[in-house]
């Protein structure tokens, strides 16, 4: 019972607290624990969602970041390495099959070719031919363009040539080619 | 300002305001008296102690309250008061029956004791008390009865202490009388000489059928009469020890 010194009495301090005041007291304390509680539920669940959104945030970050050197990679491949696999492209789509369809066509007649140029980027066309007569060769460089990769064809020079069985015309021909002709 | 062992964090008070039924006197914490003030009546001791405190304005005060101010009874124990609430209640209706009057305008403490011992009541005038505590501006830290401290600080050195213990004030003498560390009644006597005191401690003896030569007597005197009344007390006492009590400090 005595909880003090002997006959401590003070008129400053509070009387002694009714039971009822002591239970509201503890049901304030218990509701504050409560209270505390959800509010620290509340704090961690908040938490969790902001480390997810956080994670999640982070690896739509590193999603950007490789593609973006993925990106960046293509853009710097080798300029030359490009140049050539582009040079090999077009070589597979050149029209070699309708080029010589219209050098050996009917229509150009008796002119047999000797030899056959064409540049490397199948933009002109030489070649050294024989016929019978130079009438033979203007009508096949007159005949020659068409439906086909030869657009335009010049004569470029000719000679007579002894040749076993008479007399034959050498000319040399010049043409330009037009290679999206068939794509 | 000085702070007290045992007190951490408490810094001690700087004035000791002690008040009985006709004077205040304002001490300072090296016990000289600051200020005097006699008053003609209990009405006039708050606006005077309002009027000290103020001229004073630094500092906590204790206010010290002779037992002649207030009104101190015995509460029988009784088990089946179980909350101090209770025991306030019972000491209330124990007030009515001593004084004869509601203890509303009184403001009633009940001092804890070990059962089946009677607990002491002590008992302020409400507007009294707040008299006193508001003309301190909230700087009064507490107020309390000095011949309880006094009393303490005796049983605290001898706990079975048997005898008297005497404050004397400027009209009433209050009379605690202790039977091996027991307070076993509370009075307060008017008189008018210290042979009519003795006479009456005496009586209180007889009535415990304890001889005067057993016990001893703790005498707290005002400080004017201390010499010439405690002098007389003692010799009327006759054999008896009479063992001063403690002055009271800040």
């Amino acid at each position: 019972m005595i909880l003090g010194p002997r006959f401590d009495v003070d008129f400053v301090r509070p009387a002694p607290v009714p039971p009822l005041a002591i239970a509201v007291l503890v049901v304030a304390l218990v509701a504050a624990a409560a209270a505390a509680a959800w509010c620290e539920q509340a704090w961690r669940s908040g938490r969790d969602l902001a480390s997810r959104r956080a994670t999640l945030e982070a690896a739509l970050e590193r999603g950007r970041e490789q593609a973006e050197r993925r990106r960046t990679t293509a853009r710097g491949a080798d300029p030359q390495a490009q140049e050539q696999a582009v040079a090999v492209l077009d070589e597979l789509h050149r029209p070699w099959r309708a080029l010589f369809e219209q050098l050996e066509a009917d229509r150009v007649g008796p002119v047999h070719l000797d030899q056959l140029a064409i540049d490397s980027r199948f933009e002109s066309l030489q070649m050294q031919a024989e016929a019978r007569s130079l009438g033979d060769v203007l009508r096949y460089v007159q005949a020659l363009p068409g439906a086909g990769p030869i657009a335009a064809v010049q004569l470029s020079s000719h000679e007579l040539r002894d040749a076993p069985g008479g007399r034959v015309v050498s000319a040399r021909v010049v043409a330009r080619l037009d290679g999206r002709a068939s794509r | 300002m000085r702070r007290p062992d045992g007190w951490p964090g408490r810094a001690a008070a700087a004035w000791l305001l002690q008040v009985d039924d006709r004077r205040l006197e304002l001490r300072a914490a090296d016990g000289r008296v600051v200020e005097r003030d006699d008053v003609d009546g209990s009405a006039a001791i708050g606006p005077a102690a309002g009027r000290m405190l103020a001229a004073h304005p630094d500092g906590e005060v204790q206010v010290r309250v002779d037992a002649g101010v207030a009104r101190l009874f015995l509460v029988p124990w009784a088990d089946a008061l179980t909350s101090g609430a209770r025991w306030h209640t019972y000491a209330c209706s124990r007030f009515e029956q001593a004084y004869g009057e509601s203890a509303d305008e009184w403001t009633v403490r009940v001092v804890d004791e070990l059962p089946p011992r009677a607990r002491l009541a002590v008992a302020l005038p409400t507007a009294w008390l707040k008299a006193v505590t508001l003309g301190g501006a909230r700087r009064v830290v507490s107020v309390r009865v000095g011949l309880l401290d006094r009393v303490a600080r005796l049983l605290a050195s001898e706990p079975r202490f048997s005898g008297c213990a005497i404050e004397v004030g400027a009209s009433v003498a209050t009379l605690l009388v202790f039977v091996q560390g027991e307070l076993r009644r509370v009075r307060a006597r008017r008189f008018d000489a210290a042979e009519e005191l003795a006479a009456t401690v005496r009586s209180e003896w007889a009535s415990f059928g304890i001889a005067a030569s057993a016990v001893g007597a703790a005498v707290a005197l005002p400080a004017a009469a201390r010499a010439a009344l405690g002098d007389t007390l003692a010799a009327a006492l006759g054999a008896t020890r009479v063992v001063e009590l403690e002055p009271l400090s800040p």
